[in-house]
């Protein structure tokens, strides 16, 4: 076969488009499981929190960034777990408004979603239990257990924004329905829950 | 069966037009496909970025925001993944080159979009539909690199990263095997559609190719009659053109014969059985006051008021339509529109029909109303010739040139001659032996040169049977026919006898009467001599100059009076004179009795040459007398030279009469018309004699001019 200056031409666009295509789409899956910061939360249910633990049964907190695309995955994700953990599990959804936001900035339709999931509830938190908790990722999820004890730290989806098994809920169900009893942790994929120059600073400054 | 359709080693069998039918109709479904995908990948990408302008358009950090990378990925990855399809479909629409390009583009399409989404599980439907989708191609070779990048996908991620598509941290290395398995199971279906909807377009392309080979044999069959109808079209334009040709010759010679029909000056019709014409020219037209057209359909009666004729015109047309003869009517008259009767000589011929009988009769009638005139005129001037020829006392006679021989006669050559008159060729041969003996060569002679052309006028003497000899005049002339050929002499002789001895008598008795006339002008010569004698001898007694110069005036107006009579009596003519010779004679005359000096005074004389009749020459010379006297007398005094000349001039209608000298001339008051001495009292009365008008200049000498008519009244003095 001859190659001629047309068939070259096309053979490299051709290449380029490959390239091309292959460099976004390895940006595109890189981004994708990129994971946010991970909290290092209290091992013991902080005490000045004015989210009420339960003592029957284990105590879920997620901190989400209300308008955080990454943390629709995230709800679905929860509300896959409340559905799989029944009663076994109390969970609080903690919406962090950032400071300066104006009134109902968090009303979102993550809050709406959040919402609808039988046995969450949904709080408004203006940073206060985000920091106690030391989350700074939208999507960080920790789980108490009844004496207080961190028995889960991290996110809840296999990677940004995207829905599905991961290791988060799998080892949230484990936990909760009397399953492995080992602490566990997971990569969070979300927005960071405050600013460069505030929430992380306050947190250190804590 | 399909098999045997798709199978491209099985078109060699097939009818090459079913192949290309085929090629064809799939190259517009690979080319139609082509231009579907382009819209549905730049509708799809558009969406693609909706989508992630709605599903995430920003990231957050706290209360800070930022466009979100699923919108640059939607926007950028996107446009990069549609671009090589829809470019490849726009430029090169129909390669399979394109079609790979379109299934490859669009499973990461689905890709993308399944990132866009967030995963959603019904976002992977777009695999299944794209591949529906592709299968509009019907080619089953493009499911091919789409179930490849499908399969790609799931087992390098399964290998890779098993949680984001498998959704488990740690899935089987084969799952992707499933996944694949699910689209191998649709592709497999899209297969069969594809293998039926090929197998239909060769069955549609073995259809149209038998409907085109059909439709073939029909456009050559309609082509084959097409061309018969043509060639019958261009036969019948032909014949129409040759019939249109017939027809315009046909029309030309019409217009031909209706042309020599119509410069033909006798009558050309015909007429039916009814008598209506059916046909004429314009002279029978212009004859009965009508146009061509308005005289077709009418019959005689319309215009003949004359019934009986107008029945007797049908009666003949009948005749000749019944009989089949032609008839020949030498006279026939008819009434034109002016009311003015027209004879004429037709002939009637039947027009014959293709059964052989006749329904029509042809006329051609010549106007013979101008010959019928002629003739009758010329009757009317034959009889007056003859009424002339026969009562008149002359002989009037024709000859043939061509044979010499008579052919008219008056009856008074019985008269003349006194012969009777038996027959034309007897007179013809005894005309000679009737002239007299002595005349016979001049008559001979004359009749020779009248070949020539001249006519002769000669007396001759004819010799009667009873002795008698008689002088007849025969005066002939050559008749010429239209060429200027003599063909006939005509001639009229005369009894001239009685003239003839009149004649005679006349110049006996004129003969006698000159003689006796010359006696008279003689003896008043003499007479005049006499006088002029006395008046001579009568002057020798007186010594008075004055006394003695009157008389020898008077000698000399005498002498002047006698010499006319003297050159009468000498002369031929006894009535005119030749006035040279009498001014001659005058002159010398005077110039004897005035016994001048030929060396002193010249006399000239320049006379024409005319002769004068008594009654004119006698006054002229007289007047010549009067004025050379004096001009002889009073003009040259001592010895005073000089000339005195004397002109007389014959004008158109009048004479000129100058006497003129070089002399001392007269006194400066003198007056012609007033002189009182006797010579002018004498000029004036005898120029009024000749009606004469008197003039005189006084210059260098004096001259006298009197002029008279030729012809005038004479008047007595």
């Amino acid at each position: 076969m001859r190659l001629t200056g047309r068939r070259i031409t096309l053979i490299g666009a051709f290449a380029i488009w490959v390239v091309a295509v292959a460099v976004g789409l390895a940006l595109l899956w890189r981004y994708e499981n990129t994971s946010g910061a991970n909290a290092s939360p209290p091992p013991q249910w902080p005490v000045a929190s004015t989210v009420k633990a339960a003592t029957d049964r284990a105590t879920l907190v997620m901190l989400v960034h209300p308008r955080c695309p990454c943390s629709r995955a995230t709800i679905g994700e929860l509300a896959r777990l409340m559905a799989q953990t029944q009663d076994r599990l109390k969970a609080y959804a903690l919406f962090v408004k950032p400071e300066g936001t104006s009134e109902d900035w968090e009303k979102t339709d993550l809050w709406r979603s959040a919402i609808d999931i039988p046995g969450v509830e949904v709080v408004m938190d203006d940073g206060e239990e985000a920091r106690r908790f030391n989350a700074v990722t939208s999507g960080q999820t920790v789980v108490y257990d009844a004496e207080g004890h961190l028995l889960f730290s991290g996110g809840i989806t296999g990677s940004r924004g995207h829905s599905g098994d991961n290791p988060g809920r799998s080892a949230i169900v484990s936990l909760v329905n009397g399953g492995d009893e080992k602490k566990s942790e997971s990569a969070v994929f979300g927005c960071p829950l405050f600013g460069p120059h505030s929430a992380c600073k306050e947190s250190e400054d804590d | 069966m399909i098999e045997s359709i798709t199978s491209r080693g099985g078109l060699n069998a097939r009818n090459p037009r079913v192949v290309e039918i085929f090629d064809e109709h799939q190259g517009i479904v690979y080319r139609r496909t082509d231009r579907m995908f382009a819209v549905l990948m730049s509708l799809q990408w558009l969406a693609g970025v909706a989508a992630a302008l709605w599903i995430s358009p920003k990231a957050w950090e706290g209360s800070d925001s930022h466009t979100h990378p699923h919108v640059w990925a939607a926007v950028f990855l996107g446009a990069v993944i549609s671009s090589l399809p829809i470019a490849f479909a726009l430029l090169r629409p129909g390669h399979i080159a394109t079609r790979y390009a379109v299934a490859v583009g669009q499973m990461l399409m689905g890709a993308l979009l399944i990132h866009l989404t967030g995963g959603r599980i019904e976002t992977h439907f777009h695999v299944f539909g794209s591949l529906a989708f592709l299968s509009f191609y019907r080619d089953w070779r493009v499911l091919v690199p789409a179930t490849v990048v499908v399969a790609a996908d799931h087992f390098l991620r399964g290998v890779f990263w098993p949680q984001s598509v498998y959704g488990v941290l740690a899935a089987s290395e084969w799952r992707w095997l499933e996944h694949a398995g699910w689209v191998i199971f649709e592709v497999t279906f899209l297969v069969i559609a594809i293998r039926h909807s090929i197998g239909e377009m060769w069955g549609i392309a073995e259809r149209t190719a038998e409907i085109e080979a059909l439709n073939e044999g029909l456009e050559a069959h309609v082509a084959s009659r097409t061309a018969q109808i043509v060639a019958a079209n261009q036969e019948l334009e032909r014949e129409i053109a040759e019939r249109k040709l017939a027809e315009t010759e046909l029309a030309e010679q019409r217009s031909f014969l209706r042309q020599v029909i119509d410069l033909n000056p006798n009558f050309v019709f015909a007429k039916d059985g009814n008598g209506c014409f059916t046909l004429v020219n314009q002279a029978i037209a212009d004859a009965y006051g009508c146009t061509v057209e308005e005289l077709v359909g009418k019959t005689e009666a319309d215009f003949n008021t004359n019934l009986e004729s107008v029945e007797s015109l049908h009666r003949d047309d009948l005749e000749v339509i019944n009989k089949l003869e032609e008839k020949f009517i030498p006279e026939q008259m008819i009434t034109d529109a002016s009311g003015q009767a027209r004879w004429l000589q037709t002939i009637k011929r039947p027009i014959l029909t293709p059964d052989g009988t006749a329904d029509q009769v042809l006329e051609i009638a010549t106007d013979i109303t101008a010959r019928k005139t002629v003739e009758s005129a010329l009757r009317q001037t034959e009889e007056r010739f003859r009424q002339l020829a026969e009562n008149i006392r002359e002989v009037f006679w024709i000859t043939e040139c061509r044979d010499n021989k008579l052919v008219y006669i008056s009856p008074a050559y019985t008269e003349v001659l006194g012969r009777t008159c038996t027959s034309l060729d007897e007179i013809s041969q005894t005309w000679i032996e009737t002239v007299h003996p002595d005349d016979r060569s001049r008559l001979i002679d004359a009749t020779a040169s009248i070949q020539e052309g001249a006519g002769y006028d000669l007396e001759y003497r004819i010799l009667r049977p009873d002795g008698d000899v008689r002088w007849v005049r025969d005066r002939a002339f050559p008749v010429t026919n239209e060429d200027g050929e003599i063909y006939r002499i005509a001639g009229i002789v005369d009894d001239i006898t009685e003239r003839k001895q009149a004649l005679e008598q006349i110049k006996t008795s004129l003969q006698e009467k000159e003689v006796l006339l010359k006696e008279i002008h003689h003896r008043v010569k003499n007479n005049m001599q006499v006088i002029t004698s006395l008046l001579n001898l009568q002057s020798k007694t007186i010594n008075d100059e004055h006394a003695l110069s009157v008389f020898q005036d008077s000698q000399n107006r005498v002498k002047s009076m006698a010499l006319i009579h003297e050159t009468l009596y000498q002369s031929k003519d006894l009535s005119r004179i030749n006035f040279a010779e009498y001014l001659q004679k005058l002159v010398a005359h005077v110039s004897r009795s005035y016994r001048i000096r030929p060396e002193a005074v010249q006399i000239n004389i320049d006379v024409d040459d005319v002769s004068l009749p008594i009654d004119t020459a006698v006054p002229c010379g007289l007047i010549i007398n009067e004025l050379a006297s004096n001009s002889l007398k009073y003009a040259f005094p001592a010895d005073m030279r000089g000339e005195i000349n004397i002109t007389f001039e014959h004008g158109k209608s009048s004479y000129v009469l100058r006497v003129s000298d070089t002399g001392v001339g007269l006194p400066a008051d003198f007056k012609p018309e007033t002189g009182k001495s006797l010579g002018m009292k004498l000029i004036r009365m005898l120029t009024d004699q000749l009606s004469g008008e008197l003039q005189c200049h006084n210059g260098i000498g004096t001259t006298f001019e009197i002029k008279f008519p030729e012809d005038r009244e004479i008047v007595q003095a």
